[in-house]
């Protein structure tokens, strides 16, 4: 009964999650930073209450973009992958130091930026797709002679790791910031429990 | 005996347009057929065609302003820029005519219009599906699937908890502010502002997540019972089954047949 | 009839070094008014949090004692089915809203739809509930859109569309403005006689002084004071266990110490007047006689 308890918690901070990463953006935009930061939900709730909320938070935030941005429903797959990644990585402990955080943040953007431009690759009958990594893929093939799918590779890549390390950065602080009486009610919580309080 | 507003729960809830009035998950596999077909066509004249279709369908169940205002962005971000990125990235040898200097090769152009196709194919859709359905049915149709009523929440609220969000956003971002937290200056600078907006914004989302699932299990949330609906959708009729099945034998048919051309050219 | 008992409990939230509930024991009645008043932190929450079978199920922490509702420890109850038996309605409106539905009809009859309710008598529960508590006018409007006090009519309506046997009310008025804060009373003043067993835990003491049968006074996680509502508030200490008394009930102190008493310490203004208006008599009966 505990357990079921538990979760049920955990099923509403789902939609927290999913409007966290919508949010992200929104703040991106406001404060007037060149970054998506349109994960941080996923790997919260991933961290905290573990792989299978936070893949639920990042299936859904897709479907949600999907709206707008059909093509996005191909992307959920990256997102099922932060889910999981962020929970193995809460588990682990490496959100609990910022250098592993840091380090972390190399993965995330492999996933993101690697994985994703295989994906923007394989959608776009394998050439350039999508508008902002063109801007710095093109210039790439074309003026350093790299092969197109390295190209869009690389500069999706650097492009997604200045995102990601951002977004760690953040999860990094708020997951410090949670203070003991919610933690002690999520599945991963107790990773973060402070001694002193 | 009832005012007219809660007479409305009583009978199926219904718009009057056949489309709209099909059930989500009929629209929902009728539409995903639709865009995977794109895919799978791979053809020009069959994506500009679907995308016609979509603006007749659009039309038909008076939609157009919906499915107009979203479609006509992905055509300009999509479309016409694969068109021009093409120009660049294909060497074609077919010169069509010339830009300033720039040549613009036939090659080019249709590798362009076709992915341009294909994807605004898929998207057309996708837009469309939601244009025609609310959300809140589409949860209604997946509950009578077996879906826990649990996972339909989650989903809806999310609408809201996006919109509460957003709200709140805007507050915080402006009280931090006017705290003296630096929200202007280089990217450093602005980029550490984030921090002191998102983390007051998360920590009282997770408090009002803590009183809300207080609230609903008041509601009997957890109860573990049959579920009873207030608002219903009328059942599936008979030609619309078949309509769906069709479908999706054609789909299967299209499959198959690429399928063996792609084997037969190895 | 003991519908809910409490023995010698004690309840430590997670992390806490000092007990939120501490040794306490008591027997709630079936069908009486309860109030509770007392000092923040002094484990009126708390309180509300172990009769709606949050403590220990959902705010973990380790709960020593015994606390059996209808017979039932409530460490056995399906929280589900403690759900349904006990209402619950506190201080936040805005979280109280399901934010799932899109008029104020649906949204009162989401808890009866979760209960099984068949249709028709879902929607005669609802519209008669919205007619008692005057939000008839709100029925097609969202919720979502709705003021802090319609809000919490709304969440008020949901709640005793369930028609559950206990209700648990935290300080429903506390994040009210005037208007809404008088709505709500308005709702408080018709489950008098309702039969419910009701638990209200308020800060406007003459709020409590009005509606309860039985009052309970707070203080470091203890039940400091109990018994009837009159014989509580007139106590001329309740101030040391950290309550306020009822104004009118300060101006009967101030009478007797006077040298004026009236013939008991009024509680609520009503009855301040009555016995106001009686010593005036006495007084210009008194007046006549002399003359």
């Amino acid at each position: 009964m505990q357990t079921k308890k538990m979760d049920k918690l955990t099923l509403f901070l789902i939609p927290i999650g999913v409007a966290v990463n919508f949010i992200g953006g929104q703040i991106a935009i406001l404060l007037r930073l060149p970054l998506y930061l349109d994960s941080i939900g996923t790997i919260v709730v991933g961290a905290l209450c573990g792989a299978v909320p936070g893949v639920i938070v990042g299936v859904i935030s897709n479907v949600l973009n999907s709206i707008t941005s059909p093509v996005t429903l191909f992307y959920a797959i990256l997102s099922v992958i932060f889910a999981i990644s962020a929970a193995w990585c809460s588990k682990r402990k490496v959100f609990l130091s910022l250098p592993k955080t840091m380090l972390a943040s190399l993965w995330f953007a492999f996933v993101g930026g690697g994985l994703g431009s295989v994906l923007t690759w394989i959608l776009f009958s394998f050439d350039f797709g999508t508008i902002t990594a063109s801007m710095f893929a093109i210039p790439l093939h074309e003026v350093l002679g790299m092969p197109k799918f390295l190209a869009q590779f690389v500069s999706e890549f650097t492009m997604d790791l200045f995102d990601k390390a951002a977004s760690l950065v953040i999860v990094f602080f708020v997951l410090k910031a949670m203070p003991n009486r919610f933690l002690a009610k999520l599945p991963l919580g107790d990773v973060y429990v402070k001694d002193a309080e | 005996m009832y005012s007219d507003f809660v007479q409305t729960f009583f009978s199926p809830q219904t718009t009057g347009n056949w489309f709209k009035d099909l059930n989500p998950l009929s629209k929902l596999n009728i539409l995903l057929v639709l865009a995977f077909t794109a895919l799978v066509a791979q053809s020009i004249a069959f994506g500009v065609g679907l995308c016609l279709f979509y603006y007749l369908l659009a039309i038909l169940i008076g939609e157009l302003k919906y499915f107009n205002g979203i479609f006509s962005k992905l055509l300009v971000t999509i479309g016409v820029f694969i068109i021009l990125i093409r120009q660049l990235t294909v060497k074609g040898t077919t010169v069509l005519f010339s830009l300033f200097g720039w040549k613009w090769t036939l090659e080019g152009l249709l590798n362009g219009l076709q992915v341009g196709s294909v994807i605004l194919g898929f998207s057309g859709a996708i837009i469309l599906f939601y244009a025609s359905t609310e959300m809140r049915d589409l949860m209604y149709a997946l509950e009578q699937k077996g879906i826990s009523h649990t996972s339909s929440y989650v989903i809806l609220a999310s609408f809201q908890t996006i919109t509460d969000l957003r709200a709140s956003v805007q507050t915080i971002f402006e009280s931090q502010k006017a705290r003296g937290i630096e929200v202007e200056g280089n990217i450093f600078t602005r980029a550490k502002a984030f921090f002191p907006v998102i983390s007051p914004l998360l920590l009282g989302a997770m408090a009002s997540a803590e009183e809300k699932s207080i609230a609903m299990d008041a509601r009997a949330f957890s109860l573990d019972t049959h579920h009873t609906f207030l608002r219903e959708l009328r059942t599936v009729p008979a030609w619309e089954k078949v309509l769906v099945i069709a479908l999706d034998l054609c789909f299967a048919a299209l499959c198959a047949a690429k399928l063996a051309k792609m084997l037969g050219l190895w | 009839m003991a519908l809910i008992e409490l023995e010698h409990v004690t309840y430590r939230y997670p992390f806490s070094k000092t007990p939120a509930l501490n040794d306490l024991s008591f027997l709630f009645e079936k069908g009486v008014f309860y109030g509770v008043v007392g000092e923040n932190g002094g484990g009126k929450t708390s309180l509300c949090n172990l009769l709606r079978g949050l403590i220990p199920h959902f705010y973990q922490g380790t709960l020593e004692g015994r606390v059996t509702i209808d017979g039932t420890d409530v460490r056995e109850w399906d929280t589900g089915k403690l759900s349904a038996k006990i209402g619950y309605v506190f201080q936040n409106p805005f979280t109280q809203i399901s934010g799932i539905k899109a008029t104020v009809f649906e949204e009162v009859a989401m808890g009866l739809e979760n209960l099984g309710w068949p249709k028709k008598e879902m929607a005669e529960r609802t519209l008669q509930i919205c007619r008692l508590l005057g939000i008839e006018q709100l029925l097609e409007k969202n919720p979502n859109e709705l003021s802090g006090g319609q809000r919490q009519r709304v969440a008020f309506a949901s709640i005793l569309a369930m028609d559950a046997e206990i209700l648990v009310i935290d300080e429903p008025t506390s994040q009210l403005d005037p208007q809404g804060t008088q709505d709500v009373f308005e709702i408080i003043q018709g489950l008098r006689g309702s039969g419910k067993t009701i638990l209200l835990v308020e800060h406007k003491v003459d709020l409590i002084a009005e509606y309860c049968d039985k009052v309970l006074v707070m203080q470091n996680g203890q039940i400091v004071r109990s018994g009837p509502t009159a014989k509580v508030l007139s106590a001329a200490d309740l101030a040391e266990v950290g309550a306020m008394p009822p104004q009118v009930a300060a101006f009967g102190h101030a009478m007797s110490e006077a040298g004026k008493p009236l013939a008991q310490i009024p509680i609520t203004l009503a009855d301040a007047e009555a016995q106001v208006k009686r010593r005036q008599e006495e007084v210009q009966r008194c007046n006549a006689n002399r003359a």
